[in-house]
């Protein structure tokens, strides 16, 4: 009778203890399993993205550069058949299509990159290096689309359809002041199309047409400074006649010295005058005949330097991106 | 019924007490072996990641070292958007959007490349001292090449500010020949002059040097022309005039000089301070390798 109470006390303690035990087990063995799971799975998905999804990225990034030439030629080809740009558009329309998909697999590519599962990295380095892989190589797929889109907008500016052409007035004028007249209009037209170009998502194109645009203004001011010389030497030429006539009515008048006198004073203040207009003309008939001489040469650039330049840009920073990640995951992975 | 079962609860604390007794052996078992593997599954990673800590920092070494290799395409994008954009007179906004695109990536560079170089700084190997010695040697050097890049973002935009903006215009865009010409010429040097002093806030010692030699050209122009602007004396005024065309012949030579002594001094310092880094590299990749093979021989003679 005495044993029954401490019995009854005891088994409840006893199977207390035993769940507890067992429980505790169950859960020391889920946390082991559970965080060797975990961290087998990150190293799966870091090694996945090391190995896999950034070659993935790398191939894709390597279609890029052929798609747009391809795409460049299949235009420019197109245009010179001769075509208008929207036929040239209809008939380059299978190597835009190429380039877009180049681009779309860049980006699936990207995204998928951007997407694994670093979570978990014990520092910054992985998730900082991946970062600053997709700013890169977002700022070059973005280049790229904008070199081709605006395209045909670029391609065109000296053709028909913007009309810059009209800038080389040439000998289409009889007089200063119809070229710059001519020039005017031409502008016009012209700057449309440049300040569309400002709009393209290549800086190289926006450079360029930040360049053009003032040069157009500064043909523009060289124009109107010509014309304004060449009246003000008709209206020079008049004076001299009307100076002359002076001469010759105080000659037959037998005039007093002092009016002669006023008479040359006139003269040399004329004189001045001419020879300011004369250096007005110089400096600003030089800098029109430079600007239309340079002109060609400024729209030759955009492709030979500046877009070569950036492409050569991204393809020193871009593999520099992806080695950094590869240590950075590499450095995760050490062991 | 009652004896029978006062009999088996009678009987059953014998029977009991020893099963009891196993059963607490064998939770005790239990429970010391899960503690012992808790234990060493908690200790186990961090007593073993001696050698992975060493990897891992060297592995942090090449990606500093690498990143240095950044700046100049970095740099070069941002000067060349950025002097386009003063040159042509993009305007304010277009000036503010390069620079906090092109040169915000920069800071953001370095602000990473400062961040490695300190996670490097928390690394468990650093116990061992060689390591950390070597570690501190290349830090402070490769810290020293993000500063030179940092301060070269502010002496580019500085330059190009004052030298690619309101004093390009002085010796390209004005008629030498116009009758206005010293007017305009002590008009446009005064806003050089004036972009010149607001250049020389944060720019270093060679950038300053500079900025002070083209300043004291402009300034000898711009002199020079004031004085034809001051003679009231047409003769004089000619003569004067003459001695200012004169002395603008010579403004080319003044401009390639300080161009040229600039150029040196920083490639200089550039260099200087890239040799720094790439020795202190050298020495603390050969430490870790080092560390790294002691570790490999210890293991090697454990088993």
């Amino acid at each position: 009778m005495t044993i029954e109470p401490v019995r009854k006390k005891r088994r409840p303690v006893m199977i207390a203890l035993t769940l507890a035990v067992v429980l505790a087990l169950i859960a020391s063995a889920v946390v082991i399993s559970v965080s060797t799971m975990t961290a087998q799975q990150r190293r799966e998905s870091l090694v996945l993205l090391k190995d896999e999804r950034l070659t993935t990225l790398d191939e894709a990034r390597g279609k890029i550069q052929p798609a747009v030439n391809t795409y460049l030629a299949a235009y420019k080809k197109a245009r010179n058949a001769p075509a208008s740009r929207e036929e040239a558009e209809k008939g380059s329309a299978k190597e835009r299509d190429e380039f877009q998909q180049a681009i779309i697999s860049a980006r699936t590519a990207l995204n998928e990159v951007q997407t694994s599962d670093t979570a978990g990295a014990e520092d910054k380095t992985v998730s900082g290096a991946v970062a600053m892989l997709g700013d890169s190589y977002q700022a070059y797929l973005d280049s790229m689309e904008g070199l081709v889109e605006s395209y045909p907008l670029f391609e065109g500016l000296f053709r028909q359809d913007a009309g810059c052409s009209g800038l080389f007035v040439g000998s289409k004028a009889a007089n200063l002041r119809e070229r710059q007249t001519l020039l005017a209009q031409a502008a016009v037209q012209c700057r449309e199309a440049v300040n569309q170009l400002k709009q393209s998502k290549n800086v190289s194109y926006v450079e360029f047409a930040r360049t053009l645009d003032n040069q157009i203004a500064q043909l523009e001011t060289h124009a109107e400074t010509t014309a304004k010389s060449e009246e003000n030497y008709n209206e020079f030429v008049r004076l001299k006649d009307e100076y002359v006539k002076k001469i010759d009515d105080a000659t037959a008048r037998n005039a007093p010295d002092a009016e002669y006198r006023t008479i040359a004073d006139e003269l040399k203040a004329l004189n001045t005058r001419i020879k300011n207009n004369r250096s007005e003309f110089d400096f600003a008939a030089k800098r029109y005949v430079n600007g239309v001489r340079d002109m060609p040469t400024l729209v030759e650039d955009v492709f030979t330097k500046d877009v070569a330049d950036q492409i050569k840009h991204h393809d020193a920073v871009i593999p520099i991106r992806v080695q950094v990640l590869k240590d950075a995951l590499d450095a995760e992975l050490a062991e | 019924m009652g004896d029978k079962s006062l009999e088996e609860t009678a009987s059953a604390p014998g029977r009991g007490s020893s099963k009891r007794t196993a059963i607490i052996a064998v939770l005790l078992v239990a429970a010391l072996v899960a503690v012992g593997i808790g234990t060493w599954f908690a200790l186990s990673r961090p007593a073993g990641t001696d050698r992975a800590d060493v990897l891992r920092l060297d592995k942090h070494r090449v990606i500093v070292d690498n990143s240095m290799n950044l700046y100049d395409p970095l740099v070069q994008q941002f000067s060349g958007r950025y002097s386009n954009a003063i040159s042509e007179k993009a305007g304010q906004p277009e000036e503010e959007k390069v620079l906090s695109l092109d040169r915000e990536r920069i800071v953001r560079e370095s602000a990473a490349n400062r961040d490695r170089l300190e996670q490097m700084s928390e690394s468990p190997a650093l116990k061992d001292q060689k390591v950390a010695e070597s570690f501190n040697r290349f830090k402070d050097q490769y810290t020293a090449v993000i500063a030179y890049n940092d301060q070269l973002l502010i002496n580019t935009a500085n330059i190009y500010r004052s030298v690619g903006g309101p004093c390009a215009a002085l010796h390209s865009s004005l008629n030498v020949a116009s009758e206005s010409y010293s007017e305009d010429y002590v008009k446009s040097a005064d806003e050089c002059l004036a972009a010149l002093g607001t250049a020389k806030d944060g720019a270093d010692a060679e950038t300053t040097t500079l900025l002070t030699e083209v300043e004291s050209v402009i300034r000898g122009q711009r002199d020079k022309q004031q004085e034809v602007l001051n003679s009231k004396d047409p003769l004089e005024r000619l003569a004067k005039s003459t001695v200012a065309a004169v002395a603008l012949l010579d403004i080319n030579e003044a401009f390639g000089k300080a161009q040229a002594t600039y150029e040196t001094a920083s490639k200089d310092k550039y260099t200087k301070i890239i040799e720094n880094a790439n020795s202190s590299n050298t020495e603390f990749e050969g430490v870790l390798k080092k560390s790294l093979e002691q570790f490999d021989a210890a293991s090697g003679e454990g088993k």
